[in-house]
């Protein structure tokens, strides 16, 4: 058993940094949980608190069913993948991958062994005698992620390991790792600011924002159920477009904003939104161009090959966007008329920014 | 006939006497005195060459700095010549002769050092032979020992003037022979006094030494008494070796004598000594062996002269009137007969930077200073370090005062027995390898037998360096002065 | 002619005025003054030294000599002496100027409280002029002095004379120059250390703690290879200063008792200005340039080859 919960958690840095204020979370066994959230959100402190390099300020944190507080990192049954691989410049890529089995003093026959083997499975048996200074990017990750998986531990931590590749090769190692996941059935916490890495990869998603949890949640349900504001730009692409407003009830809904007036569907408005000051979501494949709706000008053309995004203004000089088949062609100058999908329509409090429902 | 010629020429005969003396009245400066002499000289010479205002400078030993000054001023108000100094350490100036070599900056005019920086200095060319000036000035060196007298010259030119008779010498402690002369007495058979012998001086070293809480002789020794103290470091040994040497150290053909049974046995009875002495001995100078002989812990000093009016005028000292002076006692020399040696360990004296402006006008003023009359006045100057060497000493109020009449007679006694230390170029080197040697000897190392073997290689090696010709000529010529009493044996 | 002669000028300027020649010329410039300032008197030493001469003689009397005077230097037993005493001096005091600077820089470079002030306090013995360094430790090993007060307990326990004669017994002599290069110079160490231990990837730590190691084997596998270059910087810089030992022999003993605390350089300034030899003294010093030079470079070898494993590492 090795899920992962933590209680409570709290780290403080001197009297007036919190970095991580209160998280909960329950990582359940052979697992594949991502936290993401914008640098200095906390997610990397919290994975160190995990890891043992930071002492909680306050809460509790469980490995399985022991409270590892005080536990040393290395008494934690976990392994760790660091963002820049912390691979030993002075070792060979052998006694890299080794080095967990030789500060237990294992036998010289086993290490060979055991070494040999997850060094076939990571493919990288040609690079046991090169010190880490000679493999290229992509052979340094997989030997990090060898030295990490060889002493077989229940919950993998992972620090945005993947940061330092380029676009294809990452894309490439997430693959890698998924089936990694599934090879080895143990725990993973993966910490990255990615949204798309998360999206990809996750069991579950956890997402944080100055220290305090945003939500937790599968990458669907965050996608299509965002519990903020925050969460709801943080993920997709391109970005959900925002636009403050009203909704006016008086027969029909109507949403106001400064710009434009657009009818909307009355089932689809929470009760909660009405009358108040709103930010309307929508993401871009929620936006229909089409014969009604509001009326729009054509600013810019995205092609991205298999669709196409229409960049539009209406009023003012903010920029919505909406995603179209590749088929209809627009071009700048255009006039158009736009609306809303029913069931993308997301509320939040132009206040708070939470989700209205 | 005869007689017209006899009468012609007595007559010439007069005639040129008459003249060649009032020639020569002519050439020697008037006055009645050595300093009269030098302050006319002085005056003459100013006057001849327009000087105004001349200033000189000397380079001064600093040991001097706080009793020179007093003489300088003097000399300022008789001839008008200002005379600065530059002081420096003893150790140090030796460098600077040679620096003064090889730059020739004639930045002093005056330089004050021992006599065995003259070879090496003569050699570099820095040094000014004094004897035309001599000619003008008419020194007087009487009551001046042979021994002594001949370190003012090298190579048959005169080059330094002493005012020191700086010989070693022994002293004991009277104090604490008075208490022991019974036992003594009965141990030895004659009452405890100055040692006739180095190997009576270690005895008695043996007998002294004192183990610290003892009571001997009625007294009780809360501090240790060593039987002896002595110069034994580097620098220093050199200066006490050719006391137990009692002989040349080289043969006529430079050929060394110390890898003989004499070395040996010299070397011997140098090291074996150590013994009583403190155990740090290897490591000190003046400014510890002083203090200490102050201090009561040693029983006797083999010393410079001026240890026994240090221990009698230090305020802070313990045995103030209760030492004997002695002279260095005897050894059995190279000719089997005993002989007493008492090397001028250091002795300070004056001499003329021959790249200065004015040689001849610095001349006058160390013809003046070491004169009969001020010379003699500096040796009793309460604040010198001057000690007595000349006969007129003895007889000198001011002199006996300071240095107290039985040492005065002693240090007389003892003169007629001094001796330089090596006056050849290269001495020091010299003298470096033979102090390295006995170090090692009084570390337990090597052998004497050893150290007569390095010693010799060693010397051997150096005077092949600099040239074996000219050291051979340089060498028979300082023996023939008389530097080392000894002359060589004539089956050499 | 003429115009060969105008042609030829029209190329040296062109050729002059060509990019790759005029970026080498204030590379040309500061080789020169390199030039002027180390290959004068190196060359000029060369040449003394192939002379016979002695400074009690005038120069216009020195002759060519050849190479006796090297073979004088190689023959001279207190040379070798000399350097072997150098080499034990050295090399006791740099062992343990690493020892304490590596051991005062663990404690140091971890945050706690007053550590600026520590560190502060550690570097003020590599501020003291060497010769009032120097002369206050001829003060410290007096006999009846403040070192032997302090450590009486300790030798009157051992049944040893508590009078330990520092500077005058052939063998503590020697302890005494060591003990006070060592107190001199463990600064430079201490601050070579911190910098290197500043330095360590905290990662590189995380990492090994995270696969089980202990700090003992955290120490031994991480930090101290990877604490090599600076170790070697250490010992390069160290070395080549200890070899120099010249103030603290001058001052405390004066190469003494005997010769037990003669260093070369102590012995090459007797040869020079005792025993005014001067073309052996540049002989001798051209033989050590030659011979500490090889060390040096050897010393530099490693760490080049340490630090390029370091460095490659960084860079990917």
């Amino acid at each position: 058993m090795a899920s992962i919960t933590l209680q409570k958690l709290v780290k403080k840095f001197g009297e007036t940094v919190t970095a991580v204020a209160g998280v909960d979370l329950d990582v359940s066994d052979g697992e594949f949980m991502v936290v993401v959230g914008p640098s200095g959100c906390g997610k990397t402190t919290t994975l160190n608190m995990i890891s043992g390099f930071e002492e909680p300020t306050s809460g509790t944190m469980l490995i399985g069913d022991r409270v590892v507080n005080h536990l040393e990192p290395g008494d934690r049954g976990l392994g760790m993948v660091f963002q820049d691989l912390a691979l030993f410049p002075h070792m060979t890529v052998f006694e890299n991958i080794a080095f967990g089995l030789r500060v237990d003093k294992t036998a010289d026959t086993e290490v060979k062994e055991r070494v040999s083997k997850v060094a076939t499975t990571m493919k990288i048996s040609h690079l046991l005698t090169k010190k880490p200074a000679q493999c290229s990017g992509g052979e340094a990750q997989r030997v990090a992620l060898a030295r990490t998986i060889i002493t077989e531990p229940q919950v993998l931590l992972m620090d945005e390991p993947l940061s330092s590749l380029d676009a294809k090769l990452r894309i490439e190692m997430r693959t890698e790792l998924k089936r990694l996941h599934e090879e080895l059935k143990s725990t993973f916490v993966y910490v990255t600011h990615d949204q798309a890495e998360a999206m990809t990869m996750a069991d579950r998603i956890m997402v944080m924002e100055s220290g305090y949890v945003q939500q937790i949640d599968t990458p669907l349900g965050i996608y299509r159920k965002p519990t903020n504001q925050f969460v709801g730009t943080f993920f997709g692409q391109p970005t959900m477009n925002i636009i403050p407003g009203r909704i006016e009830n008086s027969g029909s809904s109507n949403f106001v904003s400064e710009q434009f007036e657009l009818g909307i569907a009355p089932d689809s408005v929470p009760g909660s939104a009405l009358g108040k000051d709103i930010n309307l979501g929508v993401r871009s494949e929620n936006v229909t161009i089409g014969d009604e709706g509001a009326s729009g000008e054509v600013r810019l053309i995205e092609p991205l090959g298999d669709e196409t995004l229409v960049f539009f203004s209406c009023g003012n000089e903010d920029f919505l966007v909406a995603k179209v088949d590749a088929e209809r062609e627009f071009s700048p100058g255009d006039n158009i008329r736009f609306s809303f999908q029913p069931g993308g329509m997301h509320f939040f409090d132009a206040e708070s920014g939470g989700r209205l429902e | 006939m005869k007689r017209i010629f006899l009468a012609t020429m007595i007559l010439m005969g007069i005639t040129i006497f008459v003249a060649s003396t009032a020639m020569a009245a002519m050439m020697v400066h008037p006055g009645k005195t050595v300093e009269e002499r030098a302050i006319n000289g002085a005056k003459a010479y100013i006057k001849k060459h327009n000087l105004k205002n001349p200033t000189q400078t000397m380079l001064l030993i600093s040991l001097f700095k706080n009793s020179q000054p007093k003489y300088l001023r003097e000399w300022k108000k008789l001839t008008g010549v200002t005379m600065k100094t530059i002081q420096y350490g003893y150790t140090d100036i030796p460098a600077k002769i040679m620096a003064e070599a090889v730059a020739k900056t004639g930045q002093y005019d005056v330089i004050n050092h021992f006599p065995y920086v003259i070879p090496d200095a003569v050699g570099a060319g820095t040094l000014q032979p004094l004897d035309a000036y001599m000619a003008k000035g008419k020194p007087d060196f009487t009551g001046i020992d042979s021994g002594l007298l001949a370190q003012q010259t090298y190579k048959g030119k005169t080059y330094w003037f002493i005012l020191d008779g700086d010989h070693i010498a022994l002293f004991l402690r009277s104090d604490i022979m008075k208490a022991a002369a019974k036992d003594y007495k009965a141990k030895f058979g004659k009452e405890p006094g100055c040692p006739d012998t180095m190997a009576e001086w270690e005895q008695m070293a043996k007998y002294f030494h004192t183990k610290k809480g003892e009571t001997r002789w009625g007294m009780k020794f809360d501090q240790p008494l060593y039987g002896a103290q002595a110069y034994r470091s580097i620098n220093f040994s050199y200066r006490h070796f050719p006391a137990y040497m009692g002989g040349l150290l080289f043969d006529k053909n430079m050929k060394p004598t110390i890898n003989s049974p004499n070395g040996i046995r010299a070397i011997k009875e140098f090291t074996s000594i150590v013994k009583y002495m403190p155990p740090d001995v290897q490591g000190w100078g003046t400014p510890q062996l002083y203090p200490h002989w102050g201090s009561g812990r040693a029983f006797s000093f083999m010393s410079f002269p001026s240890a026994m009016g240090y221990a009698n005028r230090n305020p802070k000292s313990k045995i103030s009137g209760k030492q004997l002076a002695c002279p260095v006692p005897a050894v059995k020399g190279a000719s089997g007969k005993m002989v007493r040696r008492a090397p001028q360990a250091a002795g300070t004296g004056y001499m003329v930077n021959s790249h200065g402006k004015h040689p001849e006008l610095a001349y006058y003023f160390i013809q003046w200073f070491t004169g009969p009359t001020k010379g003699d006045e500096a040796i009793a100057d309460p604040a010198g370090f001057w000690d007595p060497m000349r006969a007129s000493n003895l007889t000198n109020k001011a002199v006996l005062d300071k240095h107290t009449e039985p040492f005065v007679k002693m240090t007389m006694k003892n003169a007629k027995n001094a001796i330089s230390l090596l006056m050849i170029e290269g001495n020091y080197e010299y003298f470096n390898v033979l102090d390295k040697n006995m170090a090692q000897v009084m570390q337990g190392n090597i052998s004497a037998a050893q150290a007569a073997k390095n010693v010799e290689k060693g010397w051997n090696r150096i005077t092949d360096d600099i040239g074996r010709k000219e050291q051979i000529a340089a060498w028979r010529a300082s023996v023939a002065s008389g530097a080392y009493i000894d002359k060589f044996a004539p089956t050499n | 002619m003429a115009q060969a002669t105008i042609k030829e000028r029209k190329s040296l300027s062109a050729w002059l005025s060509q990019e790759k020649v005029f970026r080498l010329i204030p590379f040309i410039m500061v080789e020169a003054t390199f030039l002027l300032l180390l290959a004068v008197p190196f060359i000029l030493t060369i040449y003394i030294s192939l002379l016979k001469w002695r400074a009690n003689r005038p120069f216009e009397q020195a002759y060519f000599h050849g190479l006796l005077n090297y073979v004088r230097v190689l023959t001279t037993e207190d040379f070798w002496w000399a350097l072997g005493r150098t080499f034990y001096f050295a090399g006791t005091a740099v062992l343990l100027e690493l020892l304490f600077g590596f051991l005062l820089a663990m404690l140091a470079y971890r945050q706690f409280r007053g550590r600026r002030i520590y560190i502060t306090i550690f570097l003020v013995p590599m501020m003291v002029v060497p010769v009032v360094g120097g002369y206050n430790f001829s003060m410290i090993y007096i006999d009846s002095g403040p070192l032997n007060q302090i450590l009486s307990p300790i030798t009157e326990a051992m049944g040893i004379n508590p009078r330990i004669r520092w500077l005058s017994h052939p063998i503590a002599a020697q302890w005494a120059i060591i003990l006070a290069d060592v107190w001199q110079w463990t600064s430079l160490t201490f601050l070579i250390f911190l910098s290197g231990f500043a330095a360590l990837p905290q990662q590189l730590t995380n990492a090994a703690r995270v696969l089980g190691a202990n700090r003992w084997q955290i120490f031994w596998k991480i930090h101290f290879p990877l604490l090599k270059p600076a170790i070697m910087i250490a010992v390069i810089i160290r070395s080549m200063e200890a070899l120099k030992l010249f103030d603290l022999s001058v001052l405390l003993t004066f190469g003494g008792p005997g010769t037990s605390t003669e260093t070369i350089a102590f012995f090459l300034w007797r040869q020079v200005w005792q025993f005014n030899k001067y073309s052996f003294g540049a002989a001798a010093s051209i033989l050590l340039l030659f011979m500490f030079g090889a060390l040096i470079f050897y010393g530099i070898y490693l760490l080049v080859r340490e630090r390029s494993i370091v460095e490659e590492e960084s860079m990917r």
